[in-house]
């Protein structure tokens, strides 16, 4: 048994009393609050039925922001159950936005970090139910003590996770659907507005104009990673003042994004169980250890510096795998942007090394087809993130330049065609971040309208 | 960690039994929370059995409302560049009262308009028209906004306006929302819509747009606005066809049986089809069940008698009940109007908004609420000069703003008396700040629920801030009435005087006090749990009256509630031409008519108008999807970003009411300075424009 809010469609009218119920008991101010009400098929479209979700944190079992969190900021409490985030502690970076597929935790710009909420703790201290769930005009939103098998977020538009979210929502009933049939006459319009025709709305705010920043801090990173790499293999005379330059110009861009700079140090404090964590301290090391390793010479210098390239790989590998809750494909390790296959691909260009390069620029090839099919198979409103002519320019900077000079004039590439090689790979970070996709509610409503509709389209077609 | 500064905190807070004195369906009982002069929290008071779950987003957001920073906290006078500056109490005083000397003595008392508005509920409200009357006079309004045609519809019918508890539909088989979208305007009643429905009960909403209520109907019915009559007609039709007429009630009941069952034999589905859009099949279904159906409860929103033809609507609809013998009986009846709390007055309503046959020589009652403009305009002998406006918002909310306008902008002096600085206020001399529901005890009634329930002081009134009875009592000082005359009328300015004043008017009523008040709400004396359940009807032949002689006497309409097409109607083919387009303007969750919208809580969730369009309406227009279009006809005009919503029946566009002129326009540029047909209602939902990108 455990507390749970209990959510029932077939009685929530959408009237938002339940997001000012919180704003009011947690004195969040008259423009924010932890609860929101969304609406599923938002714009009535015909044959497709029209209901709520009112949405909080749920407070899962396995706690996607709690386990993402770079600063240990998340913790569970232990009378109530409720995930809190300690406002103390956190450092505003946004990430565990990225792994809630809830959408609970919201960067506070005035106060510099997450805010979410927090089962009313107080409340249910005192015995009493959140405020939310206690002051719903219709019974719709509940709270109770549940057993886990009464638990279910099998209710469309709630993005079903496994994270074990401690919510019942109950479905609206069948009539909701069956609004069609039921007013089939005089209903002036037919199943067939396309949601385009409205203007495709937002997606929940990530990409390359979000995420500039953390785009140009992980290609310095693989730059970083192929410029030591092709010093330590004596490829490259490396100056050690560029090398701390563009460590510095890294550690600004990896800070230009925090809500708490003073708190930065607080990255590292998640080795165990996040990405972040080990991709900061992983960059930490490998700066360190890059710079000692340019500034010493001979064999020292060379053994610090292959503990850094180590190090760096590692790195570029965490850097990657931050990605994960919100890379809509395969994996962003494989993908044609990501960091590591960046990192070892410029690395290989260049050491002037055929075999790592190419390896390199085999699995990247074969990301870009990826992301090509991907491109055709995008969902209905859908922004499209990456268009064929961005793709096919990338490809011929990024690979056919290298591999052509390479054919015809041999290793060591020219600078030119190395500075085109590095425009192109850039080209292909860029590239990664329109294939990232936050998990939300909003998104999975979206992509469960477009299925609705498109089986009420052809239900439509096929009566005609 | 503690996520929570509050918590043990509550030990300083002190809760009391309040209650929302807004013009709203569920007039909740209230639990408020107030710690060191600050509201903190606002819940339900469990003793109003209508509305035991929560209070709606409005209700909450009073806690930003009565400390809102757009507050009127002080006197504001308005300067010569057209700007306003603060200014005393004593100097706004001395202004008022010269002015109201001067034009009593150059052209009487009733150049004076007094105009009040139904922005807020209670006893003390009287205290206007007792001074007014105490000056020697005034001109004021009749009819009313909101429901007229619909009180006296009834009023025509039952004899009188009240119906069973909210609860009572809980037990109903069928339940049938005429025209109303109880989701977001009653909110309260959708829990005992839902129990109906857990219990088997169909629900058939009649609504041209896809509302919140709709979604969940099994039957919804999109009816061409103002046509509703017809489609009540053709069910009666088939009920009798059918044999599914109640024929012991009606034999026992009611009056005119015989009449209106062969104004019905002409009424069939197919005319009907051809009159509300409404397909046979449909029509045939909603009588089958209305007909089968046992018990039954129609509930009907005010929008659709808004008509000129609304008041025969009405009386239509409520016929469907009285020939399938569904009133006086649990789960069935007429969910229009519950006047039972009205406990106070001599006259209820609509009658109360009746001009008096016999003027007494000291109101002039002489305006038509409906026609505000355009009658303020048209006095003479006195022409008007002056205007005191207070809980209103006539420049927004009455029909025909441009006229309205007019003819304020005429007057040569005018006071208006608010919370926030409104439309109308704009418009004045004098702005007097206004007091909230937490600043002035008062007893209110509802109608939907009938408790009587404490409206309590909890708060000090902020900054310079008087209640209304203040402010008419410190005038009296200064047009030298003597206190004794203000005696049982208006009560001194202190909350003893205050709450002496509402002690008189309970006292005649056994076990109610202002103390029994404070434990909780308390149901009206003499309410009915289910309305005429004694099978008394108040009308002249004391049974329910299908023909009514008073209908054709008081309002030259047919004894018959036969239909008629509306006024504007595109079935008249000159209207249609010009301007083909039904302008709907319903309310919404987020405000009371045009209260609540400038709070940022509000602004929140729902910050810009819009005008909703069928996309087949826009696609014929050039509209795409956010474009901003001019709605307009010969009236007036405003600009609004278009909203597709397929959901809208074409041939409608839909503008929720409301908004100020500041926040992008009022619906009423368009609306009709115009009369129900019954009852002196307004009918500014018989309204075409048409749309076009801007």
């Amino acid at each position: 048994m455990r507390g749970a809010f209990v959510f029932d469609a077939d009685r929530c009218t959408g009237c938002q009393a339940c997001e000012l119920a919180c704003q009011v008991e947690n004195d969040l101010g008259e423009r924010r609050s932890w609860r929101t009400v969304l609406t599923f098929n938002e714009r009535g479209q015909p044959g497709v039925p029209v209901f709520h979700l009112s949405l909080a944190c749920n407070h899962c079992l396995e706690p996607a922001c709690m386990h993402a969190c770079p600063a240990q900021a998340y913790e569970r409490d232990r009378v109530t159950g409720a995930v809190l985030v300690d406002a103390t502690r956190c450092v505003g970076c946004g990430y565990c936005a990225w792994a809630c597929p809830y959408g609970a935790p919201r960067f506070e710009p005035e106060r510099g970090v997450m805010g979410k909420c927090t089962f009313c703790a107080h409340r249910l201290r005192e015995g009493l139910k959140p405020a939310c769930a206690q002051y719903c005009p219709t019974g719709a939103l509940d709270y109770g003590m549940l057993a886990e098998s009464d638990l279910s977020d099998a209710i469309e538009g709630l993005p079903r996770t496994g994270l074990g979210p401690a919510i019942r929502a109950l479905p609206a009933r069948e009539s909701f659907s069956d609004l069609s049939r039921t007013a089939r006459a005089g209903a002036g319009s037919a199943p067939s507005v396309a949601l385009e025709t409205f203007g495709a709305e937002p997606d929940g705010g990530i990409g390359l104009q979000s995420e500039w920043s953390l785009a140009a801090f992980t290609f310095l990173l693989a730059t970083l990673f192929s410029v030591l790499a092709a010093s330590v293999t004596g490829s490259a005379a490396v100056p050690p003042v560029a090398f701390a330059a563009g460590v510095a110009l890294a550690t600004l861009l990896s800070l230009a994004h925090l809500g708490r700079r003073d708190r930065a140090w607080r990255a590292i404090l998640n080795l165990r169980r996040s990405w972040l964590s080990r991709e900061v301290a992983g960059f930490a090391i490998f700066a360190g250890a890059g710079i000692v390793s340019l500034v010493l010479d001979g064999g020292p210098g060379l053994a610090v510096g292959g503990v850094a390239v180590a190090v760096g790989l590692g790195m570029l590998l965490s850097a990657d795998q931050v990605y994960r809750p919100v890379y809509s494909g395969l994996t962003p390790i494989l993908d044609d942007g990501g960091s590591l296959l960046t990192g070892v691909y410029l690395a290989g260009l260049l050491m002037g090394d055929v075999r790592i390069a190419g390896f390199a620029g085999a699995l990247k090839l074969v990301g870009v087809a990826r992301a090509l099919r991907a491109h055709g198979d995008m969902k209905l409103g859908t922004p499209s993130p990456t268009p064929t002519v961005t793709l096919g320019t990338r490809t011929t900077l990024g690979l056919a330049v290298p591999a052509l000079t390479w054919t015809l004039a041999g290793v060591p590439l020219p600078v030119w065609a190395l500075a085109i090689a590095f425009i192109g790979e850039a080209v292909a970070r860029a590239g990664f971040y329109g294939r990232l996709r936050i998990v939300s509610p909003e998104r999975q409503i979206r992509v469960d309208v477009a299925a609705r509709l498109a089986a009420s389209c052809a239900l439509a077609v096929r009566r005609t | 960690m503690t996520p929570t500064p509050r918590t043990g905190a509550f030990a300083a807070m002190s809760v009391h039994t309040t209650a929302c004195p807004r013009n709203c369906y569920s007039t909740c009982g209230m639990r408020v929370h107030v710690e060191a002069g600050v509201v903190r929290r606002i819940e339900p008071h469990p003793g109003n059995r209508a509305t035991p779950e929560g209070v709606c987003l409005k209700g909450l957001s009073y806690v930003e409302r009565v400390r809102s920073p757009d507050r009127l906290l002080r006197p504001l006078r308005r300067t010569g560049d057209g700007n306003f500056e603060p200014t005393s109490w004593e100097d706004a005083l001395d202004l008022i009262s010269g002015h109201l000397r001067r034009i009593r003595s150059e052209s009487g008392p009733q150049s004076l308009l007094y105009y009040a508005g139904s922005g807020t509920k209670g006893l003390l409200n009287g205290a206007g028209l007792a001074f007014w009357r105490l000056f020697g006079g005034c001109t004021t309004t009749y009819g009313d906004l909101c429901w007229p045609a619909g009180l006296e519809a009834t009023r025509l019918t039952l004899g009188d306006n009240r119906h069973s508890a909210p609860w009572d539909i809980s037990r109903a088989r069928l339940i049938v929302m005429w025209g109303k979208n109880a989701a977001e305007t009653n909110i309260h009643q959708m829990p005992f819509v839902h129990e109906a429905m857990d219990a088997g009960a169909r629900l058939v909403v009649i609504d041209p747009r896809r509302t919140e209520t709709a979604e969940r109907a099994d039957l919804w019915i999109r009816p061409r606005p103002g046509s509703d009559g017809a489609l009540a007609l053709a069910v009666a039709h088939e009920v009798i066809r059918a044999g599914a007429v109640d024929e012991e009630f009606v034999r026992d009941r009611v009056l005119g049986f015989a009449e209106f069952a062969s104004l019905a034999e002409q009424c069939s589905p197919e005319w009907a089809a051809g009159i509300t859009d409404v397909p046979v099949p449909d029509i045939r279904r909603l009588a089958e069940w209305v007909g089968r159906a046992q018990p039954v409860t129609i509930t009907a929103g005010f929008g659709m008698q808004r008509y000129t033809n609304s008041g025969q609507t009405m009386r239509a609809i409520l016929a469907l009940l009285a020939i399938t013998g569904n009133i006086g009986r649990p789960g069935a009846g007429w969910v229009y109007a519950n006047l039972q709390s009205q406990v106070f007055d001599e006259v209820s309503d609509p009658l109360a908004f009746y001009p008096p046959a016999t003027p007494d020589g000291i109101l002039r009652v002489s305006v038509s609420t409906a026609r505000l403009g355009t009658d303020m305009l048209a006095q003479s002998d006195p022409p008007l000069r002056m205007a005191w406006i207070e809980r209103g918002n006539p420049v927004t909310q009455n029909p025909d703003t441009n006229r309205v306008l007019e003819a304020l902008r005429g007057l040569e002096f005018r006071v208006v008396v608010d919370q926030f600085m409104t439309d109308t206020a704009r418009e004045a001399d004098l702005v007097l700040p206004a007091k909230t529901m937490f600043e002035q005890t008062d007893v209110i009634g509802a109608y939907w629920h009938s408790y009587l329930q404490l409206k309590q002081k909890l708060l000090d009134p902020p900054g310079e801030v008087k209640p209304e009875t203040e402010i008419y009592w410190l005038l009296a000082g200064r047009l030298d009435i003597p206190p004794e005359a203000l005696e049982g009328r208006i009560p001194s300015p202190s909350d003893e005087a205050v709450e002496a004043f509402l002690e008189a008017k309970l006292a005649p009523f056994d076990g109610l006090d202002l103390q029994a008040l404070r434990e909780g709400p308390v149901p009206a004396p003499g309410n009915q749990e289910i309305a005429f359940a004694d099978g008394v009807f108040p009308t002249p032949s004391g049974r329910i009256e299908l023909v009514s002689d008073e209908a054709a006497e008081r309002w030259g309409v047919d004894r018959l509630p036969s239909y008629s097409e509306p006024q504007e109607s595109v079935r008249r083919v000159d209207a249609a031409t010009t301007h083909p387009l039904y302008l709907m303007t319903p309310n919404t969750k987020n405000r009371i008519h045009s209260q609540f919208g400038n709070l940022q809580m509000i602004r929140r969730l729902d910050p810009a108008p819009a005008v909703h369009v069928n996309p087949n309406d826009a696609a014929a227009r050039g509209i795409a999807d956010g474009m901003s279009v001019r709605i307009h006809n010969g009236r007036g005009e405003l600009r609004l970003p278009a909203r597709l919503d397929p959901g809208l029946k074409e041939g409608c566009v839909s503008v929720t009411n409301g908004w100020w002129i500041t926040d992008g326009g009022t619906v009423n540029f368009c609306s009709p300075g115009r009369e129900t047909d019954i009852g002196h209602g307004a009918a500014f939902h018989d309204t075409l424009v048409d749309v076009e990108p801007a």
